[in-house]
């Protein structure tokens, strides 16, 4: 307890000093440039480090901080330019200047309007030996840029009048989603699974494809076993880890032909 | 000089006869006075940083009635005053023109650039590098102009009866 007394009446002498040294400069006994900021925050840091974390008094640090925030602001006011405020007569008469330079640079180019329109107009009557309106059309065609073709296809959409279709999106299918759906069946049907029936009517070719191949798959990982009941019959696919084994004799060989 | 697509200049025909430029200048003054003196249709006109043959005014309207009296491509007042802050000031930016104009030229200048009449010459190296504009061969034939020095100095221009009346009006509005 002594030690955090002492420190805390270190910490207020240590911003009495900052908040003095801020009067100083306000009254302008002293010259802030001779201030270093960066020693006065180096140890407040250190005092701070020193102190344990619940003995900081956030009064007091609050206090330090206000203190060098207003010697911060204090000296970075120092070396911004000295801002003379205008009176409103002097702003009114600034503006008017700024305005008549402005109408005086635009005139310049304005002027020169009625120079060129009578260029034009004689060179207008003068036909050079390549530039026929001819030439001058082909020119144009060649120097169409690519935001021409853009505004020709949407003028051609516009008109085009729209039909009601429907786009058909070409379905996929593969062997992982395919495994998911088999295993979402086997828990339907209690792990067993008719080889026919799993096939539908709506499946396509490539999906019967896909459904046999991801059979295969769990086949392989010995997820999956088959039993055919009699030649030439449907084959009964059965989960391995259902335990209602039933006790026909597994079959080595999918193809239902011995 | 007759079949060529554009002007010729004095380099390019140093290039093909390898005669010295003098000489060069001095034939085509030759030419231009003997035209002038036979009082031939056409003559040579100094345009465009070179020389083309061209046909007088007076024959305007007979060739206008060839071509199905088909007129020249005619510049707005706004393109020209565009035109003319461009010419003065190349390479300038958009925000430049804008700035002299104090209305927007976004439209003015696509269309310019549409014609040929002043091309992209590179980007301001400034936040945002905005495109710079120049004025090209078709902005000096149009108005048959030998070169970009050939324009009257922008300090010189007079102001006019029209442009006092301007300048009148503007003052009375700001006012």
């Amino acid at each position: 307890m002594k030690k955090d007394n002492s420190n805390k009446i270190k910490i207020e002498q240590f911003i009495n000093y900052v908040q003095q040294l801020f009067y100083k400069v306000k009254n302008g006994e002293m010259d802030p440039n001779e201030i270093s900021l960066l020693n006065i925050l180096e140890k407040y840091f250190a005092y701070m480090i020193l102190l344990r974390p619940g003995s900081i008094n956030l009064d007091i640090a609050a206090d330090f901080l206000i203190s060098v925030s207003n010697l911060i602001l204090w000296k970075s006011n120092l070396l911004l330019p000295i801002q003379q405020e205008q009176s409103d007569e002097e702003i009114e008469e600034d503006e008017k200047l700024s305005s008549d330079e402005y109408w005086a640079e635009y005139k310049k180019y304005h002027s020169l309007i009625r120079i060129f329109e009578d260029k034009e107009i004689k060179q207008g009557d003068i036909y050079l030996t390549y530039l026929d309106p001819k030439i001058e059309n082909k020119e144009k065609y060649q120097t169409n840029d690519f935001s021409d073709l853009i505004l020709a296809i949407e003028s051609i959409l516009s008109r085009k009048k729209e039909h009601n279709t429907i786009n058909l999106k070409k379905r996929e299918y593969n062997i992982i989603q395919k495994i998911a759906e088999i295993e979402e069946k086997f828990r339907q049907n209690k792990g067993k699974l008719s080889f026919h029936k799993m096939i539908t009517v709506n499946c396509s070719r490539i999906e019967i494809i896909v459904i046999f191949l991801a059979l295969l798959e769990l086949i392989c990982q010995d997820k999956v076993y088959y039993i055919q009941s009699r030649n030439f019959g449907d084959i009964t696919f059965y989960r391995k880890d259902d335990k209602k084994l039933p006790k026909e004799k597994i079959k080595p060989k999918i193809n239902g032909k011995e | 000089m007759f079949l060529s697509n554009r002007p010729l200049s004095i380099k390019k025909i140093k290039n093909i006869t390898g005669k010295e430029s003098k000489e060069i200048k001095a034939i085509i003054k030759n030419l231009q006075s003997e035209y002038q003196e036979h009082n031939r249709p056409f003559f040579i006109q100094e345009v465009a940083k070179g020389f083309s043959f061209a046909t007088k005014p007076d024959y305007a309207e007979w060739i206008k009635k060839m071509y199905n009296n088909e007129k020249k491509y005619v510049l707005s007042k706004s393109s020209i005053e565009t035109l003319a802050i461009i010419a003065y000031n190349q390479p300038v930016t958009r925000l430049e023109i804008e700035k002299i104009r104090g209305v927007n030229c976004s439209s003015i200048l696509l269309n310019l650039l549409k014609n040929d009449f002043i091309k992209v010459s590179g980007r301001k190296k400034v936040p945002g590098n905005p495109l710079l504009y120049r004025v090209t061969e078709r902005f000096l034939l149009h108005f048959g102009l030998k070169s970009i020095s050939d324009l009257p100095p922008i300090d010189q221009l007079g102001l006019g009866d029209e442009e006092n009346q301007i300048t009148k009006i503007f003052s009375e509005t700001r006012d």
